[in-house]
């Protein structure tokens, strides 16, 4: 081994003494910093797959439109349902409502769907709370989200008044309107906040006639196979099938382009700035070295009049730098991935301590803390954390570097 | 065994070296034109009042400073002329130094700091280890060899200093001041062991030093004053 990469060990690990606490220090100054990042980095992505997960889920991975009501839309469902990645299509219609429970007045979405496709509605299921069954939805009924129901006191078997947009039309004519009375059927909860605040699933046909949409429908919503990407079979889907029609394909991705776009700044932001506590453990070991150049001036003079090269000195501090941020960045990941195979376990405990269990499920809706390991998360926080602290190493070695032997004698 | 190299070669030849260092707009001049030699297997002292240029005479015979002017030999080289480079790598080779502060890595142990001497040089521990050990021995550290500076008193560390200088078998010994911080007795000892090693091995030294009685024990008794050498009274 050259005796730089010797001497910074020794430097780092002093003969005579279990450990140094310089190094124990630095090392755990990165180690915290890395740990961190990559925890926050990994729970970030956890909630981003969540709820990119509950897009999907609630509203399918591609939605086929045109530019106004798409009418005999049979032939295209069945188009569809043929085109390879797809497992099943399904006509719906969306829109708003105006709800109207023991004079409590809602304004929830409304998102109708045919209750001919078996599949969706099968899938419909899975959201349903209380043992609700999806074939409980008729044209007099309607499921009701968790939100909603928990704002107005709905139970099951309530029956609600429902009011659209065309009634009240028909209320500006000076006509007498009667809304549609719509039991109950069910509470649903997807767990994507934005939907269980307050939507309510219809049947289409329900909504063609609230909506005075005909046999109409607004869109065709696909479910694809999973592992297809929904952008890509989009655009394969315009290229080809829709080439010569009034169609537009438009995956989830695009359909939430913005909100995506912040999940993702969100993630980005979070490490930049996450990243200066790590800049922040560098700083200390820049100082811990600097001072320690500082202490053995002396000693650094006898290196070069002994016959260390000036770059080999500079070599010996630079090492150093690197060295604790190797050894502090795969503690770092090592303890970052050791807390986030255990964090439901840390937060149950903390929430025991705390008495705040019930919340956690009340207001955050999860009993669990999402994570996902992205392998460039590694990279990007390893890479990060070593370069940092090889530069933090740097300034030291430069100036231990500069430093001729007689001067150092004559000054250290 | 070294009978050959102390035949009397040139090991050291200084030649009208000047050198001023600046102070404010002035600049003293510390050396002024000094010649000196030292051959194979000498030893010699060189004594002076404090500001006389002793040390820097030390330095720049070391090639760890530069001279404004003048020659500086190592045998047949001429290091002023060296390439920047090569320059830390030769001295390592050919000379050995001590110093007065003795300059002993602290995290290292006594045996680690004598090796780390060869290290510097790109010498294999393995070839050098036995020599260290043998060094160690003859300047009665044996039983230290894995102690750290810290727990060595300071004659034990000026010895393993001398160790040290000693690893890569130098053609010449530089010892500024080398008992300057020892005791009566002690420096005593480091000074034998010097001389000892003149004989044994025939290496050279050249010796900084205000102790008389240490300077009268070495081959030829030099005095610097004011930057110019003194005529020998030896």
């Amino acid at each position: 081994m050259p005796w730089y990469f010797y001497l910074a060990f020794k430097q780092l690990f002093p003969s005579g003494r279990i450990l140094s606490f310089f190094t124990v220090v630095s090392v755990m100054g990165v180690m915290l910093g890395v740990a961190l990042l990559l925890i926050v980095q990994t729970v970030m992505n956890g909630f981003s797959h969540e709820l990119r997960s509950k897009i999907v889920e609630a509203t399918g991975h591609i939605n086929v439109v045109t530019s106004g009501m798409l009418m005999d839309y049979d032939d295209l469902v069945e188009e569809l349902n043929d085109w390879p990645g797809v497992r099943w299509s399904v006509p719906i219609a969306q829109g708003q409502v105006l709800m109207n429970f023991k004079n409590r007045p809602m304004v929830p979405n409304v998102h109708a769907v045919d209750v001919n496709v078996v599949e969706e509605m099968e899938y419909l299921e899975r959201f349903l709370l209380m043992g609700a069954k999806s074939e409980d939805l008729f044209d007099d009924s309607v499921f009701i989200s968790r939100g909603l129901a928990r704002s107005l006191d709905l139970r099951p078997g309530d029956v609600v008044d429902v009011y659209s947009p065309m009634l009240l039309e028909r209320l500006e004519r000076n006509e007498i309107i009667l809304p549609r009375e719509l039991e109950v059927a069910g509470i649903f909860s997807t767990d994507w906040h934005e939907i269980d605040e307050a939507t309510i699933i219809v049947t289409l046909r329900m909504m063609q006639d609230l909506y005075g949409m005909g046999d109409g429908a607004h869109s065709i919503s696909l479910r694809l196979e999973d592992n297809l990407d929904s952008f890509s079979v989009a655009r394969e889907m315009e290229r080809t099938l829709f080439a010569e029609r009034d169609l537009r394909a438009v995956s989830w991705q695009e359909q939430n382009e913005s909100f995506l776009w912040i999940l993702n700044l969100e993630k980005n932001v979070m490490l930049f700035l996450l990243l200066f506590i790590v800049v922040v453990a560098a700083f200390s070991i820049a100082s811990s070295l600097l001072i320690n150049v500082i202490r053995k001036t002396r000693e650094i003079g006898l290196l070069g009049s002994l016959g260390g090269r000036p770059w080999e000195i500079g070599v010996t501090f630079c090492f150093q730098g690197f060295f604790l941020g190797v050894t502090g960045t795969a503690a770092g990941l090592a303890m970052g991935a050791l807390i986030i195979t255990f964090r439901n376990q840390i937060i149950g405990l903390f929430a025991r301590f705390t008495g705040a269990e019930d919340s956690l499920q009340q207001y955050y809706h999860f009993t669990f803390v999402p994570a996902r390991y992205e392998f460039s998360d590694f990279v990007i926080i390893g890479v990060s954390a070593v370069i940092i602290s090889t530069l933090a190493g740097f300034i030291p070695a430069l100036r231990a570097a500069r430093l001729r032997p007689v001067e150092a004698f004559r000054h250290g | 065994m070294d009978d050959l190299r102390t035949e009397k070669q040139v090991v050291l030849r200084v030649e009208d070296l000047r050198k001023t260092y600046p102070s404010g707009e002035a600049t003293i001049p510390v050396l002024k034109g000094v010649n000196l030699i030292v051959r194979g297997g000498e030893s010699v002292s060189i004594q002076g009042e404090s500001g006389s240029g002793k040390t820097t005479l030390v330095h720049l015979a070391a090639g760890l400073d530069l001279a404004d002017s003048g020659a500086i030999y190592w045998e047949e080289t001429d290091i002023t002329k060296m390439r920047k480079g090569s320059l830390p790598r030769r001295r390592g080779a050919f000379l050995g130094m001590v110093f007065q502060s003795f300059h002993l890595a602290p995290e290292l142990t006594a045996l680690e700091n004598i090796l780390l001497a060869a290290r510097l040089v790109g010498r294999s521990v393995r070839t050098v280890k036995e020599r260290a050990e043998n060094l160690l021995e003859r300047v009665g550290l044996a039983e230290r060899g894995h102690h750290v500076p810290a727990q060595l008193s300071g004659g034990e560390q000026q010895r393993v200093a001398l160790a040290r200088a000693l690893i890569n078998r130098p053609r010449m010994v530089l010892a500024d001041e080398p008992t300057g911080n020892l005791d009566e007795r002690t420096g005593d000892r480091i000074l034998e062991l010097l001389l000892e090693n003149c004989r044994e091995e025939g290496t050279s030294l050249l010796l900084v030093t205000h102790n008389k009685v240490h300077a009268g024990r070495t081959d030829r008794q030099l005095f610097l004053h004011y930057g110019q050498m003194q005529p020998e009274f030896a």
